[in-house]
């Protein structure tokens, strides 16, 4: 009842102030989008980028995790809804995945992963995902892809605001208010997200209930853009996280621990265009922090922290034409201890040039990274790909990569056990993909290889356990997407589907890698009358192994989510979006890892209010 | 043990945080057609990403089964089974999850489950009708430790005693409880001497990080300590303290006799069979005499290839858990003691410990 309350409370108000502010309405100019992260566009046209459009981030919940996991090939091991969640994208692991916050990885600096359950993806304008190699633009970890998560500085576009709000089962909620204003010189856009769940599902075990499994996060971001000229932009993005978890129990006796993570990020950005050239200057300061408590009732906890500064120049030309040439040169700066890491320091300066050619019907890539560090060898990466349009139905793109894994603090520093001899892992791949559009069909076949050298392991050596370069894994698959709308009178249907198998072997056993599926797929259709929509969404995930020899008697079984909504759309006195959505409607008992069950059949309603 | 630990914590801070608990029913156990576990071994496993779990394994090695405490009462011990000690007929299974089962030693049936007054425990043993629990409270926390007392008839803790940091296995020897301090996630180089009759306690200091304890022929008690590494400021390992054989006399606490190990090596695991004390060493065997005065220069087994986990020897032979690479089922390696070969392997359960003989 109190969160109805609120939500009326949040609507009247925001409804106050959108009419005082709309008068005068400013809407309809020549609406200017500038992308933070312009690589991205320009050098991936032989690799795969999907970028996640609005609707389906309104559908998801607030976790990054729910949302890939629903969209995209990537699988996640999710300890339970809301706890640590990591991916394994083309069948790689967790630190194989880079996550890029407006162009700046932002993997954390001990781990070398990103906990999917701490992004909240509704402080994002746009999340894009890049699939294969991508460390001569992205850095360390983007060897199975990477993820995108862009914010855009608009102008022209007068004052806009949104609320969302989301209120599911499990006491769940889901908060975000956006707020742009934006004039042809100026552009200000502050967001804030709350999201916050009690968590209490029911499991299958004799715990019963999810028992200390709440948590709740709140992100809140500004991002500012301003036009000294017409030949240059000034932009500021400022994001930060502040989540706590409880870490939900296996048994009931367990002492209950926590985890809290403590994030910000700042880019300072300068971007000129002088005819030909184009230059750009970012500037950027990162922490990350976490503590985590063994015991909810202490006040004792380890902790990790890190300050990152990087320092991005990249000049472009566009020699003629269809051609263009940039240089990259940045460096790394990064301040990290921890509990069991002494203060240390570490530097990274990497060069890179690109280089892409638009021809009639070829464009073709190809890029050189080297970075410089004191820390470790660090190899010449590299990305070649092209892309070639045969017809109007059919498209070819090919893409070869060297790309790396660097160790990471805990890798290099963690006291007692940390190996400062420990070199990158490699990853050389190559994906060959077809795409074939027929009319409203889009249909994407695709092949990667992917050959993973030197990848870091702990191992126990006498009593001990050591980071060493010791597996060698091959990761290959095939991955197929097809798309499908159509527009008849008021009616519009829309379907997108994805498929993929992926092998990821470790070379030595000739095993699959633990909690990797051979098998994924992902899907859903959309059907619109007028103002409603219902849509359904589906998302397959094959069987897994526990153990490293594979044993068949220790397997997660294969599960298959299915979630339903509907949405209606007011368009008066307001644009108001309302949606019912039920989710896991087949009431499916799964875990992505043992023992740690997700919830079943759950229910929310959603609201999206632009004034 | 405690390296493991260590371990686990780092592999928490990866964020790769393992859960318990096996997906049964993918689990086929061999049947055990007597249907009790009597003359044969109890193999306990701490289990992580499945829960710890203990398997039966007769004395001839013709009946093997795993799983026996989910077999006999459909629920799990969870993570991470720790140890055993048995009393009249009962069988206690400590879990690091805060728990104490209470079994019928040969039937398995769980008779009780003690959860109060316990916090991170250890190893139990039995002196004076009372169970002797070791605790660490919080890893962290150097000044929460303690030995709880439990009542054997309601099974409840009456009280605790404080210990120093890390209190590991414990052995009663006649009114007292000899309780080896191998440091929880730190370092200590104690044996706490608990007087059962007013629960006083005193202190022996041992080589650096003690673990395991036997009471030799003599009726003395014989203790490893691994010996630890040492950092500087800078956590930078600059070297290492040695581990030792150490003898006590445990009418005065004396310490009769230290066999030191050369710098850099760090024995892990003992057993003691007839007068002959058998370790662990960089993946190989020891035997000695309890008589001898120096350490012996050759192995009698090699482990190569494997990761000994625990150690045991009943008779004529020895046994070692390979918990492998800890993502994948243990073995028990049984060995021949009459020419030193390997008798038998058997797979147990994840990341298999302790060997106790029923």
């Amino acid at each position: 009842m109190k969160q109805v309350y609120i939500v009326f409370c949040c609507l009247f108000f925001s409804g106050l102030v959108s009419s005082q502010t709309l008068t005068g309405s400013i809407q309809n100019l020549d609406e200017v989008i500038v992308l933070a992260d312009k690589n991205l566009k320009e050098f991936s046209n032989s690799q795969t980028l999907v970028t996640l459009a609005d609707s389906t981030i309104t559908r998801s919940g607030a976790s990054l995790t729910e949302l890939l996991s629903l969209n995209s090939a990537i699988h996640f091991k999710e300890n339970g809804l809301g706890m640590v969640s990591s991916p394994s994208f083309r069948g790689s692991t967790a630190q194989q995945t880079a996550v890029v916050w407006n162009g700046i990885n932002i993997n954390s600096q001990f781990n070398g992963q990103t906990d999917f359950n701490t992004v909240n993806i509704r402080n994002f304008d746009e999340v894009g995902i890049r699939s294969g190699g991508g460390s001569v633009l992205y850095g360390s970890g983007a060897i199975g892809g990477s993820i995108h998560l862009n914010n855009s500085v608009q102008f022209h576009a007068g004052f806009e605001n949104s609320f969302f709000t989301r209120l599911g089962s499990y006491d769940t909620q889901d908060l975000n208010y956006t707020g742009k204003f934006s004039n042809d010189k100026l552009s200000v856009n502050i967001s804030t997200s709350y999201s916050h769940s009690e968590n209490d599902y029911e499991v299958p075990t004799r715990v019963g209930r999810n028992q200390n499994g709440s948590f709740y996060n709140l992100g809140m971001s500004a991002n500012i853009g301003y036009k000294i000229n017409a030949n240059n932009l000034i932009k500021y993005y400022g994001y930060s996280y502040d989540g706590e978890r409880h870490f939900s129990l296996i048994s009931p006796t367990e002492t209950p621990t926590k985890y809290q993570d403590i994030n910000t990020r700042q880019l300072l950005e300068w971007e000129g265009t002088y005819g030909k050239v184009s230059s750009n200057l970012k500037l950027a300061y990162l922490t990350e922090r976490y503590k985590y408590f063994s015991n909810t009732e202490l006040y004792n906890y380890t902790f990790g922290e890190a300050n990152t500064v990087v320092g991005k120049y990249q000049l472009g030309y566009r020699i003629f034409g269809g051609a263009y040439l940039q240089g990259m040169a940045d460096i790394t700066h990064t301040a990290g201890e921890g509990s069991s890491i002494n203060e240390t320091k570490r530097t990274i300066s990497g060069f890179s040039l690109l280089y892409k050619q638009r021809l009639k019907k070829l464009i073709y890539e190809a890029s050189l990274r080297q970075e410089i560090t004191s820390n470790y060898e660090s190899p010449l990466l590299y990305n070649l790909g092209l892309r070639y349009k045969f017809n109007s139905w059919y498209t070819l793109k090919l893409n070869g990569s060297k790309n790396f894994r660097i160790p990471t603090y805990n890798d290099l520093y963690w006291t007692g056990s940390g190996n400062v001899t420990l070199k990158p892992e490699m990853a050389y791949q190559f994906e060959l993909g077809n795409e074939f559009q027929f009319g409203e069909v889009k249909v994407s076949l695709l092949g990667f290889y992917n050959d993973i050298t030197d990848m870091i392991r702990w191992l126990p050596s006498g009593s001990l356990w050591n980071p060493v370069n010791t597996d060698h894994v091959l990761t290959y698959g095939l991955e197929t997407q097809l798309q499908f709308s159509k527009q008849i009178g008021d009616h519009h249907i829309g379907l997108n589907a994805s498929y993929s198998y992926t092998k990821s072997e470790n070379q030595e056993t000739e095993k699959q890698l633990t909690y990797v599926p051979y098998h994924k797929g992902a899907g859903s259709v959309n059907y619109q009358f007028r103002q409603w929509s219902m849509y359904w969404q589906s998302m397959y995930t094959g069987e897994v192994f526990i153990f490293s020899d594979n044993n068949p008697r220790y397997i997660l079984e294969d599960y298959f989510i299915n979630n339903l909504g509907v949405e209606y759309q007011f368009h008066k006195p307001f644009p108001i979006q309302l949606g019912v959505q039920v989710k896991n409607i087949l009431n499916e008992t799964y875990q992505s890892v043992a023992n740690r069950y997700m919830p079943g059949i759950n229910y929310n309603f959603y609201l999206n209010f632009n004034f | 043990m405690k390296n493991y630990f260590k371990s686990i914590m780092l592999l928490l801070s990866f964020g790769l945080f393992v859960a318990s608990c096996s997906d049964d029913d993918n689990i086929t156990p061999i049947e055990n057609p007597s249907g009790t576990y009597e003359n044969g071994m109890l193999v306990l496993a701490e289990g992580g990403s499945i829960s710890g779990s203990v398997s039966y394994i007769s004395s001839d090695f013709t009946e093997v089964e795993n799983n026996i405490f989910f077999n006999i009462n459909s629920d799990e011990l969870g993570t991470y089974v720790q140890s055993m000690a048995f009393q009249d007929g009962k069988g206690f299974i400590v879990t690091d999850n805060n728990t104490i089962n209470v079994v019928d030693r040969y039937s398995f049936e769980r008779e009780a489950t003690i959860t109060n007054g316990l916090s991170l425990p250890r190893y139990m043993a039995v002196s004076n009708g009372k169970g002797y629990v070791t605790n660490w409270g919080d890893g962290f926390v150097a000044d929460d430790d303690f030995v709880a007392v439990i009542d054997l008839s309601s099974y409840t803790v009456q009280e605790s005693i404080p210990v120093g940091e890390g209190p590991e296995q414990i052995l009663a020897v006649g009114d007292k409880l000899f309780v080896s301090h191998k440091g929880g996630y730190s370092t200590n180089n104690i044996i706490t001497v608990i007087n059962t009759s007013d629960n006083s306690v005193e202190t022996i200091e041992v080589a650096d990080n003690p673990d395991e304890m036997f009471v030799n022929g003599s009726g003395q008690l014989v203790v490893l300590s691994e010996g630890a590494t040492i950092y500087d400021a800078n956590w930078t390992p600059i070297g290492d303290t040695p581990g030792a054989i150490t003898t006590i006399d445990p009418s005065n606490n004396s310490v009769v006799s230290e066999i030191a190990f050369a710098e850099g090596f760090h024995p892990n695991l003992m057993a003691y069979s007839q007068g002959y004390i058998y370790y662990q060493l960089n993946n190989q065997v020891f035997e000695m005499s309890e008589a001898s005065t120096s350490l012996p220069t050759s192995a009698i087994i090699n482990l190569s290839g494997t990761t000994p986990y625990g150690l045991s020897v009943n008779g004529t032979h020895l046994f070692v858990t390979d918990a492998k690479d800890f993502a994948s089922l243990s073995d028990l390696l049984v060995f021949d003691l009459t020419d030193n070969s390997l008798a038998n392997t058997f797979e147990v359960g994840l990341i298999a410990s302790k060997v106790y003989f029923n």
